[in-house]
């Protein structure tokens, strides 16, 4: 129906009945009058009979056409297509266009792209419109308060013409939701007509995500307030479109010139087969010289053999960094429909070592080899420079006061009686050292803790217990069997070994007769089933957050089947307890044994515990950017370049003590481009320092299968809005919107006129009411 | 101070002329008293007057008596004004013929009806007359002759003729025609016949009545009285019209059929005139709401007028 109101149409429309019935009441209601000169109205009706009757229907169909005209404009008729040419029918109109510049608005349609036909009929659009109209443009990348043309008349057409003609679209998301919220409420304020045109591919997977709801309130808000809604529909299926959906970092931290295991993900969002798709991979590495930051490595290509559409591929390969610092890895498959998913980027740290700390509960013994350390750390490092990609500090009990556990990615308490305490004249009042430590393991470190002769039962089932909140995972008892006569021993239950944790994977499989060859002549037996002693007084509540129940990854063969190695997870570190010495003191493991049954579960664990590099893959753009700078560039200024430079500008970041908070830090929050961000910071004395972040467009990009008419309909659960299906080549012309554009103006006019040509014809035919003060003849008899 | 004096008194009368106040006037002698003396006051002659030409005696100069009869050489000896008498005793006969259908009792406002009005003017017309000595008489009918008082110049004929009127209620059709021709069977002599009538009825009729009268040398003189609703229709409601004389009903809107129906009264009353201009018979349109002294004045002056040009042809 034509009309906002159609109910106020009908209605009026059966009031056009009102004129007839006052006709047949009139001709009910009259005076009665005796009469003399009968034959001159018999003469005037004889002679005039026809015309009167001609008269009368005119009068009666120009008193009906009035009531269906004054029906039809109090309805707000709203038109047919003829009468939106008229040239003044729409003055007034709000006009608001809201621009998909999402990355899957680059897919190919023909020689051109999704965008820039949305562009160009943009452009069409606006030099349709007539003058007067007030426009607001958007892009849905765009800011509300930032909008790409906000609500104004059009004074300058080309160079706004011009100036959509170089956009292009960005590496977001459509966030259709927030562009229509501020279309709302931009419209809310205007009065008058009012139109929303929507440019965009409307793809299902923007339909089904959980902003659609808001999308959905938004559109009914717009046609609860008269607002004509506009979809102009740039979707299309893909037939060759893939799409890297991840590009990851296998291994929890890179070590320089180790290998690194990344994995790419690839997805067929087409509707082919894709045979043989090549992935080429780039390493960008920090560059030496002053004039260019970076350089990029081409890697081998890798290749997938084939994707069916609508799966995916996962393949891993090997990087090995050849020095310590920031690097990043871009994956990009060949030019498809859609070029914009066809790439992702990873950021990676590269450290020079794993850094150990070993806290030595027996230090500098007269031989070194008794000392707790000895062993361990010619496990995890044994040429002693690292070569192995572990470093080893080792420090005295004593001397862990001084220790910054922060710089370290794995700390272990070696057969350590207990930490220093912080004592008044009462006594002991806390640890902390142990404080220190319980927040280096829940900021990521890693804590090894073994047991042995020297270990003080009540600080390990107290304060390191914490009620079993604590760094320790069980209380534990006195110390079982006689390691100096070694006259019984136990071993480790090769059937009860934990087979996932990486520490104990050498033992898996045919491996597992392996454990037969280690012998434990003492443990120290930990209490897997006990309650803590005083729960009210002994559990921490505040550390339970984040902290995990123990696992038991081993156990030993005596009858309790006693834990001989327990972990577990505290916040986001980890903690992996062994319940005998390290060294051979209490066991010969760590004797002359074959087939590193020894080195390689202690190097599984380092690595396994080792703080990781906090993420495996790169964040998706809009991400704040945060990077912690070392100590020695804390107060150096930076400078990033975005992935657009040099089209972009360089963004001056300051100095990362700048805005003296305790974590120097620095942060960006403009990530709207994917790519690599490079951060620079110099020196005064020519020292530079070169970190490379990245972010990654939103891989749901690639899935371009569009709603459609019906998939918009179902889900914005209205079909209150004109649906425009574009295609490359056509020009879209003038947008008869399907009502709404009112012509009450011209309904006016005519309704005048008529009113006019009512009265004249009216009096012309002597049908004009006028006073009747002389009709009240004395003859007359009203009945 | 004299002149002002007459003007007010004439004034004074007049107000009384009005037609509404006529009609709270229920004696036709003091009607006709009234409208005589109120027009009367100007007038120099009277625009009737005998035909006779055998001289037999003189009289004295009368108010209204033609001066071409003053017998100037009694004048010269006498000094005194006489009028030359002729054979005839009584100037003229006049008979005023009175329609009292039913067509007549139409009125409005609560003026005076057709009938009434025309009563007033025929008792006015009659006492001017018989002011002059003159003979007068009166025939009053609808579909039948009511009432036929032969002319007569006695003093109280014009209180019998009055007498006649007031009896009379118009409730019938009129035959207008077929009473014409019995009148002028009735009346032999030449004399002036007075037609006074709204005249609804087949105009051909009429006139062939008419013109019996005019077969027998009867001057005649037709007072088209009509009512003036009848002239201007100003009825704007729709309004069921209930025809006198049993002509029927008709619902019509005013507004519209007023043009046709002027048109019609505008013809019908040219017709009249026309066919009694070309027959030798006064004719004079008097609607209800004039004044009678001025319908009388300008019908008087306009005869008179006529009858000086005659005369002057002579």
């Amino acid at each position: 129906m034509p009309f906002i109101h159609p109910a106020i149409f009908w209605t009026g429309l059966a009031a056009v009945a009102v004129p007839i019935l006052i006709h047949l009441l009139n001709r009910r209601r009259f005076r009665l009058r005796d009469w003399a000169a009968m034959q001159f109205i018999r003469q005037a009706l004889r002679r005039h009979r026809r015309r009167l009757q001609i008269e009368q229907l005119i009068l009666l169909a120009l008193r009906c056409l009035i009531i269906a005209l004054l029906a039809a404009a109090l309805a707000r008729f709203t038109g047919c297509g003829s009468l939106a040419l008229l040239p003044s029918a729409e003055v007034g109109r709000t006009t608001i266009f809201v621009l998909d510049d999402s990355v899957s608005m680059g897919q190919k349609l023909g020689p051109t792209t999704a965008f820039d036909l949305a562009t160009a009929d943009l452009a069409e659009q606006l030099d349709l419109l007539p003058d007067g109209e007030t426009v607001a443009i958007r892009r849905t990348s765009d800011r509300d308060d930032s909008p790409l043309f906000a609500m104004n008349f059009v004074t300058d057409r080309t160079s706004l013409v011009t100036k959509l003609q170089t956009l292009q679209p960005s590496d977001g998301r459509a966030d259709l939701a927030a562009a229509l919220g501020w279309a709302q409420q931009l419209l809310s304020d205007q009065s008058g007509a009012k139109r929303l045109v929507l440019l965009g591919d409307f793809r299902q997977v923007d339909l089904q995500s959980d902003r659609v709801g808001a999308v959905r309130q938004a559109v009914a808000s717009l046609t609860d307030a008269e607002v004509d809604v506009i979809v102009m529909d740039y979707g299309r299926l893909a037939q060759a479109n893939l799409t890297i959906t991840s590009l990851k970092l296998v291994d929890r931290f890179v070590i320089a010139s180790s290998e690194a295991r990344v994995a790419v993900t690839v997805r067929n969002n087409g509707a082919e087969t894709a045979r043989d798709a090549p992935v080429r991979i780039t390493l960008r590495l920090p560059a030496d010289g002053d004039e260019q930051a970076t350089i990029d490595l081409q890697l081998p290509v890798q290749t997938i053999a084939s994707i069916e559409p609508g799966g995916s591929r996962r393949i891993e390969f090997d990087v090995t960094f050849a020095r310590a610092g920031s690097a990043a890895l871009t994956a990009s498959l060949s030019a498809d429909e859609l070029a914009g998913d066809n790439t992702a980027h990873l950021d990676i740290q590269v450290r020079e070592a794993i850094r150990v700390l070993l806290v030595d509960g027996r230090p500098n013994p007269a031989v070194p080899t008794d000392s707790e350390a000895f062993t361990f750390a010619a496990a995890i490092d044994p040429s002693g420079v690292a070569r192995s990609g572990a470093r080893v500090d080792v420090i005295a009990v004593d001397d862990v006061s001084a220790a910054v556990f922060e710089d370290y990615d794995v700390v272990a308490l070696l057969d350590v009686a207990e930490l220093p305490a912080r004592s008044d004249a009462e006594g002991p009042t806390g640890y902390p050292q142990l404080d220190a430590l319980v927040q280096y393991v829940r900021n990521g470190g890693g804590l090894v803790i073994t047991t042995g002769q020297r270990v003080n039962l009540s600080f390990y089932n107290g304060p390191m217990f914490a009620g079993g909140n604590g760094l320790s995972p069980y209380r534990i008892g006195p110390p079982k069997g006689d390691p100096v006569a070694r006259q019984s021993f136990v071993r480790l239950d090769a059937k009860r070994i934990d087979p996932v944790h990486p520490f104990l994977r050498f033992f898996q499989g045919e491996r597992q007769v392996l454990t037969g060859f280690i012998r434990f002549f003492a443990f120290t037996p930990a209490e897997e089933f006990a309650l803590p002693s005083d729960p009210a007084a002994g559990a921490d509540t505040a550390n339970a957050a984040g902290v995990s129940p123990p696992r038991v990854l081993a156990r030993f063969t005596d009858q309790d089947a006693s834990p001989a190695i327990a972990a577990r997870s505290f916040g986001r570190g980890q903690v992996v307890m062994i319940y005998s010495t390290i060294s051979p003191r209490w066991n010969d493991w760590a004797d002359d044994q074959p087939n590193g049954i020894y080195v390689t579960p202690i190097q599984d664990l380092i690595r396994a515990l080792a703080r990781g590099q906090g993420r495996q893959t790169s964040p998706a753009i809009a991400a704040p950017m945060t990077y912690t700078p070392p100590k020695a560039f804390a107060d150096a200024p930076a400078i990033l370049k975005l992935p657009s430079f040099p089209a972009s500008d360089l963004v001056m970041l300051g100095s990362a003590n700048g805005d003296g908070g305790d974590a120097a830090r620095l942060s960006y929050a403009g990530t709207h481009e994917a790519g690599i961000y490079i951060l620079t910071l110099d020196l005064p004395d020519g020292r530079r320092h070169v970190a490379l972040l990245a972010r990654n467009i939103d891989p749901a990009e690639g899935e371009l299968a569009p709603a459609g008419r019906d998939g918009l309909t179902v889900a914005l659960d209205s079909n209150a809005f004109q649906y425009i299906q574009r295609t490359a080549g056509t020009s879209v012309g003038v947008v008869q919107t399907s009502k709404r554009e009112e012509h009450w103006l011209w309904l006016m006019a005519a309704l005048a006129v008529l009113v006019v040509a009512e009265t004249f014809l009216a009096q012309r035919f002597g049908h004009h009411s006028a006073a009747e003060a002389t009709d009240q003849g004395q003859g007359a008899h009203p009945q | 101070m004299s002149q002002l004096t007459d003007q007010q008194n004439s004034d004074d009368l007049r107000k009384y002329l009005d037609p509404k106040v006529l009609a709270k006037i229920s004696r036709l002698d003091l009607q006709a008293r009234l409208v005589v003396e109120g027009f009367m006051a100007g007038l120099h002659k009277s625009p009737f007057h005998g035909f006779s030409v055998e001289f037999a005696s003189h009289r004295e100069y009368a108010p209204g008596d033609d001066t071409r009869h003053i017998d100037w050489k009694v004048q010269a000896k006498t000094d005194r004004y006489y009028i030359k008498q002729y054979e005839e005793e009584t100037n003229l006969k006049a008979t005023f013929v009175l329609d009292a259908s039913e067509s007549m009792h139409y009125a409005r406002d609560g003026g005076m009806s057709k009938y009434q009005y025309a009563a007033s003017v025929t008792a006015s017309l009659a006492f001017l007359l018989q002011q002059q000595q003159d003979a007068v008489g009166l025939a009053v009918f609808d579909d039948d002759l009511r009432a036929y008082i032969p002319p007569g110049a006695k003093a109280n004929q014009l209180r019998r003729m009055i007498h006649e009127m007031d009896v009379v209620e118009p409730r019938r059709k009129t035959s207008l025609e077929s009473i014409c021709h019995i009148l002028a069977e009735k009346i032999p002599r030449r004399g002036l016949v007075c037609l006074v009538s709204d005249l609804f009825a087949d105009l051909d009729g009429v006139l062939r009545g008419l013109q019996h009268f005019r077969h027998y040398d009867h001057e005649v003189v037709v007072l088209h009285v009509m009512d003036a609703d009848e002239l201007t229709f100003p009825f704007q409601r729709n309004t069921m019209f209930r025809g006198l004389e049993e002509t029927g009903r008709l619902l019509i809107e005013p507004r519209s059929l007023r043009q046709g129906y002027l048109e019609a009264v505008d013809a019908f009353c040219h017709a009249v005139k026309r066919t009694c201009i070309s027959h030798r018979m006064d004719y004079k349109l008097i609607s209800t709401a004039d004044h009678l002294d001025a319908a009388l004045l300008t019908f008087l002056a306009a005869r008179a007028a006529a009858v000086r040009k005659a005369g002057a042809k002579r």
